[in-house]
C-alpha cells in the first residue's frame, strides 16, 4: 500500500463556508483507494457560549424565537461539521455528507462507500475538499490520509 | 388525472440517512407511497440501487439529489443536471437552477425557514429570495410537526408573498427523511396530481402545479371557469372562477388523525375568505383574483383548529 497523501490540515472560523482543497498525485497502476479522515474537537462544550450563539443566530435568521430555552439546552453541544469530497482527473466522485468525525473510505472501479461513485483510479491530480458547513470551535485539526492499492 | 401520495425529500446512508437504499424503499412502501425521491445530500450514490429496488417492489423512485450548500438548501430531482453543488454560490444560484431546469431536472426550495447555523448550518436559506424564486417548487411544510411552530408559519407567508408577486411555485412538503420511524411523528404527504405513477409523469405534474400538500386529508378540488374546468396549478383567463372542493379521510394517515374539518379558507393576493366544510361534503365558493388563488382546509386536530392542508395556486393569466 502506497502512502499518497498523510497531513494534518488546520481550519478556524474565517474558514467557515469556505472549501479547502488538497491535492495529491495517483501513481499509475493504482486500483483502488482508501481515504480516512478524522477531525478533532467533535464538539464545543462551553454551555454558556452554546446558547448565546443559537440565541443570537435563530433571532438574526428568524427575527423572533424559533425554540424555547429548553429546546435550545437539549441542542446541545453544539458539534463542527465537515463534508468530504473528491474530484478525480476526469471529474467530481462523490460527496460523504456525514456527520461522524471519524470516517473511513475505499473507492474503486466497482464500488465505492460513504457517498463517493464508483471509479476508475486513474493516475493523475486529485483533488480532495473539504467543506467547512459549521465550525463552532477556534480551530479543527483535520487529519488526511490516502493511500492507494496496486 | 389522479392524485399519488408522494414523498420527495429522502436520504439514505450514502449521506446522513439511517437507512439504506433498500430500507428506505420498503419504508416508504409500508407508508403507503406511491413514489418518492431520493434527494441525499451533494450525493446520486444511492439512486441506482433505489431506483432498482423500487422497480422490483413497485414503487416508483426518482433520481435526485439535495443540493447542501452553505447558503440554502434544494431538492433536485429528475436526475438530470450536471451541476455540482460546491460551484453554487449567492451570486450565480440563480443560473444553477435554471441550468438543471433546462437539462430537466425539477429545482425545489427545501425548507427554508428551518434553523441553519449553528444547529443545522445551510438549511435556513439565506440565498437572496428574488435570487431563487424561478425554482419550481417551495416547501411549504418539512420534517416532523410540519404545521406547527414558526418556520412552517413563516414558510407559508413567503410562498404565499412569492405567488402574489406573480412568481410560479408548487407546494410541497418535504418529510426530509432521515430515520427508520414505523410511524413518522405527524407526517404530511405531497400528493401529485399526474397521468400515471412513473417517475416522468410524477415530475410533470409537479411541474404543472398540480400538487397539495395534506395530513390525513384527501382533496378534490378544481376551478370552473367560462363553462370549462381546471386542474390545481392551472391559469385561468376568466375573471369569474368558481372553486369546487370536497375532502375526505385519508385512509393511509396512521398518528393522531384530524377528527373534523372546521373550513375552507380561499386565500388569494386580495385576502382570504372562509367557509364551512366537512368530510365528504362538496361546497362551491366563488374566487376572486388576479394572480392566485389557493385553498387552506382547516380541521380539529390534537383538540385544536389545525391547517390540514394546502392546496397549490390556480394563476390568473393565459386566454382560456
Ligand atoms: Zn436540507
Ligand atoms: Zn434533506
Amino acid at each position: 500500500m502506497a502512502t499518497l497523501f498523510d497531513r494534518v490540515c488546520v481550519l478556524t472560523k474565517k474558514d467557515q463556508s469556505t472549501h479547502r482543497k488538497l491535492y495529491f498525485e495517483v501513481p499509475e497502476g493504482a486500483k483502488k483507494l482508501h481515504i480516512s479522515v478524522r477531525y478533532e474537537p467533535k464538539y464545543n462544550y462551553d454551555e454558556e457560549y452554546g446558547l448565546d450563539l443559537i440565541e443570537r443566530s435563530m433571532l438574526k435568521q428568524a427575527g423572533e424565537p424559533l425554540m424555547t430555552r429548553g429546546e435550545m439546552r437539549a441542542a446541545l453541544p453544539l458539534d463542527n461539521h465537515l463534508s468530504f469530497s473528491l474530484d478525480s482527473p476526469s471529474g467530481a466522485a462523490g460527496t460523504a455528507h456525514r456527520g461522524n468525525n471519524v470516517q473511513n473510505f475505499t473507492i474503486c472501479e466497482d464500488s465505492a462507500d460513504g457517498g463517493f461513485y464508483p471509479c476508475r483510479i486513474e493516475q493523475g491530480v486529485w483533488t480532495f475538499v473539504i467543506s467547512v458547513t459549521c465550525i463552532i470551535t477556534d480551530k479543527i485539526e483535520v487529519a488526511v490520509k490516502i493511500e492507494a492499492e496496486a | 388525472m389522479k392524485y399519488y401520495r408522494c414523498e420527495l425529500h429522502t436520504h439514505t446512508t450514502s449521506s446522513d440517512g439511517k437507512m439504506t437504499p433498500e430500507e428506505l424503499v420498503d419504508r416508504a412502501l409500508a407508508c403507503g407511497y406511491d413514489a418518492i425521491a431520493l434527494t441525499d445530500h451533494n450525493t446520486t450514490a444511492g439512486v441506482k440501487r433505489a431506483v432498482e429496488e423500487g422497480r422490483r417492489r413497485g414503487l416508483t423512485v426518482i433520481p435526485g439529489i439535495e443540493w447542501t450548500t452553505f447558503w440554502g438548501h434544494f431538492a433536485v430531482t429528475g436526475g438530470k443536471s450536471d451541476v455540482l453543488w460546491r460551484d453554487i454560490t449567492p451570486e450565480n444560484v440563480g443560473e444553477k437552477i435554471k441550468r438543471a431546469q433546462t437539462l430537466g431536472d425539477i429545482v425545489t426550495i427545501a425548507h427554508p425557514r428551518r434553523m441553519g447555523y449553528p444547529l443545522c448550518s445551510g438549511c435556513h436559506c439565506d440565498y437572496d429570495i428574488e435570487s431563487i424564486s424561478g425554482a419550481d417548487c417551495y416547501e411549504v411544510w418539512s420534517h416532523y410537526y410540519p404545521n406547527e411552530g414558526v418556520a412552517a408559519r413563516q414558510q407559508k407567508e413567503q410562498w404565499l408573498s412569492l405567488l402574489a408577486e406573480g412568481h410560479r411555485l408548487s407546494v410541497v412538503y418535504g418529510y426530509d427523511w432521515h430515520n427508520r420511524d414505523d410511524v413518522p411523528p405527524s407526517y404530511a404527504c405531497t400528493y401529485v396530481g399526474s397521468e400515471g405513477k412513473d417517475a416522468d409523469s410524477i415530475l410533470r405534474g409537479v411541474k404543472s402545479g398540480a400538487t397539495y400538500i395534506s395530513i390525513g386529508v384527501e382533496v378534490e378540488c378544481k376551478a370552473v371557469s367560462g363553462g370549462r374546468e381546471y386542474a390545481i396549478g392551472s391559469e385561468i383567463a376568466s375573471e369569474e372562477t368558481e372553486i369546487e372542493l370536497s375532502c375526505f379521510r385519508s385512509e393511509d394517515y396512521r398518528s393522531d388523525k384530524p377528527t373534523k374539518l372546521t373550513r375552507a379558507e380561499i386565500v388569494t393576493e386580495l385576502g382570504k375568505e372562509s367557509f364551512p366544510i366537512a368530510f365528504g361534503e362538496k361546497i362551491k365558493a366563488k374566487a376572486t383574483f388576479e394572480r392566485f388563488c389557493v385553498v387552506c382546509i382547516y380541521g380539529e386536530r390534537k383538540r385544536e383548529e389545525q391547517l390540514l392542508a394546502i392546496t397549490g395556486a390556480f394563476y390568473r393569466g393565459g386566454n382560456g
